[in-house]
């Protein structure tokens, strides 16, 4: 395997950096006053979505334990349970998932490098480190490019920032993870990075992802992605485009605090209003197919029609018939969705109503452009913290 | 092989972060900062966003809460700025987020004594 022979690589380049790096004594240590506890946090929540001809109901409950150590460790984890019920044809059908977001030791090296080692949430993009929690997240439904992002991965992660003018802040992540097929803590053979530049007088970070699959077809993943938080006024703005084999696509979403409505001001003042609008362009079968793919079959290319209407590769995308699955508006909490097997446009709007902290009430209201089919959602969310 | 290159360019970031790293701590003392803002206000609103953050902190200069600018910046960019936890779950709540954010260890300490004054 020449990816092997990375692996040394890394080792002497991460021995070098963090033997260079300075020790951390010489920073003011804020926690020798004050000493971190462990923390046990999380969220939980329950999430409805109903389409024409069908009703789910989610109940899920996801604990994270945070368990720091010594003067520069963290041990992080968090666990996803989650009950799915779903009315089909007038029946109820129950279903149960668990899986392991991540569990991670996190190494504190430097001022400016994080080393992690376990399972980790891939930094590609914004959507899956960052925004999946369901207290986090303005619209329930995840984005349809969602699972190009690739959930979690097993193995190790440098990451850190720096500000490199004033004004000017620089991130990185690399991660390298290797295959597990176990159930709970799968993950692919993969290595990868995002780069961020974060400006925060303008309140603007840019990202851009790239990872390389080091199994079965060995492809390529890039991505983008922008947040803005437009200053002195309460609207957000973010953004991803993704592309792998199985696809691209890309979502914009702004969620606007409804705080300078004159009237029922105690209402409005907790209400936020949000709109994504997406798009998934789907490979076209003959792209999926490559040229030496049709090699064998010499003289009887009279069967390529039939060939082509054929299902190839099913890959990470939605099996025919099964849209609710499409990008994960049928499944909420989880954010292991799959890619829809076809160009799909979708708007989505909803309403947050933040009733404490930690706890919030949302609406959404979804249509897919092409088939028109409409869904919508009503979600109870809270993140705790003991 | 690109994934060989992948992990040099990541490394290259390493190198320069830690370069940078070598030099003294570049973040200006709010003294030098025309209109630097404190703390009046203790419990920061639950819910708020990144306006609501902004409209807790009144103007006066200190240099000790000159981290405010990396709290506004930071802490509502994924999620709502969250409320005021006690201070040694706040520590640990800060190794947390230094991890998502990448936060430099300036950025993360001097958050935490913001958050716990
Ligand atoms: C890069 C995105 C990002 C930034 C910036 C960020 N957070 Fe978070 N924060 C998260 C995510 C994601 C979670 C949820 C963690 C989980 O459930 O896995 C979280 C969770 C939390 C929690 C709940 C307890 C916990 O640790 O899980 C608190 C409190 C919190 N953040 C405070 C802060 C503060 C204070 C800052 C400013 C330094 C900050 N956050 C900046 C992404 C971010």
């Amino acid at each position: 395997m020449k990816y092997r022979k990375c692996v040394p690589t890394i080792v002497l380049l991460l021995g070098l950096t963090t033997s260079w790096a300075h020790p951390q004594a010489t920073q003011e240590n804020e926690e020798e006053r004050i000493k971190p506890v462990p923390v046990v946090t999380g969220y939980a929540g329950v999430i409805t979505s109903s389409e024409p001809d069908k009703q789910t109901v989610v109940p899920i409950l996801t604990p994270v334990f945070l368990v720091p150590f010594g003067e520069n460790w963290l041990i992080e984890a968090e666990f996803e349970v989650e009950g799915e019920f779903e009315r089909e044809d007038g029946t109820w059908n129950k279903g149960f998932e668990k899986a392991v977001e991540y569990l991670q030791v996190d190494f504190f090296a430097h001022r400016y490098l994080t080393v992690v080692a376990g399972r980790y949430l891939t930094p590609f993009g914004i959507f899956n480190e960052r925004l999946h929690p369901i207290w986090i997240k303005n619209l329930q439904p995840t984005p349809l490019i969602l699972p190009i992002e690739a959930g979690s991965g097993n193995g190790l992660m440098l990451r850190g920032g720096a500000q490199v003018f004033p004004g000017v802040n620089l991130s990185y992540s690399g991660y390298y993870s290797a295959l597990t097929t176990t159930n709970t803590i799968e993950s692919k053979r993969m290595a990868g990075a995002r780069w961020g530049v974060f400006l925060p007088q303008k309140q603007l970070e840019i990202g851009a992802s790239f990872q390389r699959l080091l199994q079965d077809e060995r492809s390529n993943s890039v991505g983008l992605d922008a947040t803005w938080q437009v200053p002195r006024t309460p609207l957000d703005i973010r953004m991803e485009y993704a592309r792998n084999s199985e696809g691209s696509g890309y979502w914009v979403e702004a969620a606007y605090r409804l705080r300078k409505v004159d009237f029922w001001k105690p209402f409005f003042r907790r209400s936020q209003v949000v709109f994504r609008v997406e798009q998934f362009f789907a490979p076209s079968l003959i792209d999926e197919i490559a040229p030496e793919d049709f090699d064998h079959l010499g003289d009887e290319h009279d069967d390529l029609a039939f060939s082509v209407g054929e299902p190839i590769d099913e890959g990470d995308h939605a099996e025919e018939g099964d849209h609710a699955e499409e990008g994960g508006h049928a499944e909420e909490g989880g954010h292991h969705g799959r890619l829809p097997e076809v160009d799909t446009q979708r708007l989505t709007v909803g309403w947050n109503y933040y009733l404490s902290d930690g706890l919030k009430l949302s609406f959404s209201y979804g249509r897919d452009l092409n088939s028109h089919g409409n869904f919508w959602g009503l979600a109870l969310t809270y993140r705790f913290l003991f | 092989m690109k994934s060989r290159i992948l992990v040099l360019l990541t490394m290259l970031t390493v190198w320069v972060a830690v370069g940078v790293a070598q030099q003294p701590n570049k973040v200006d003392p709010v003294e030098k900062i025309p209109g630097k803002t404190q703390v009046t206000e203790t419990v920061l609103v639950p819910a708020a966003s990144h306006e609501q953050a902004q409209a807790t902190l009144t103007k006066k200069e200190t240099p000790a809460f000159y981290f405010d600018d990396a709290y506004k910046s930071n802490c509502t960019r994924c999620h709502l700025a969250p409320r005021r936890f006690p201070e040694r779950k706040m520590a640990t709540i800060m190794r947390h987020m230094r991890v998502r954010a990448n936060l430099t260890e300036e950025e993360a300490k001097g958050i935490l004594r913001f958050l716990t004054q």
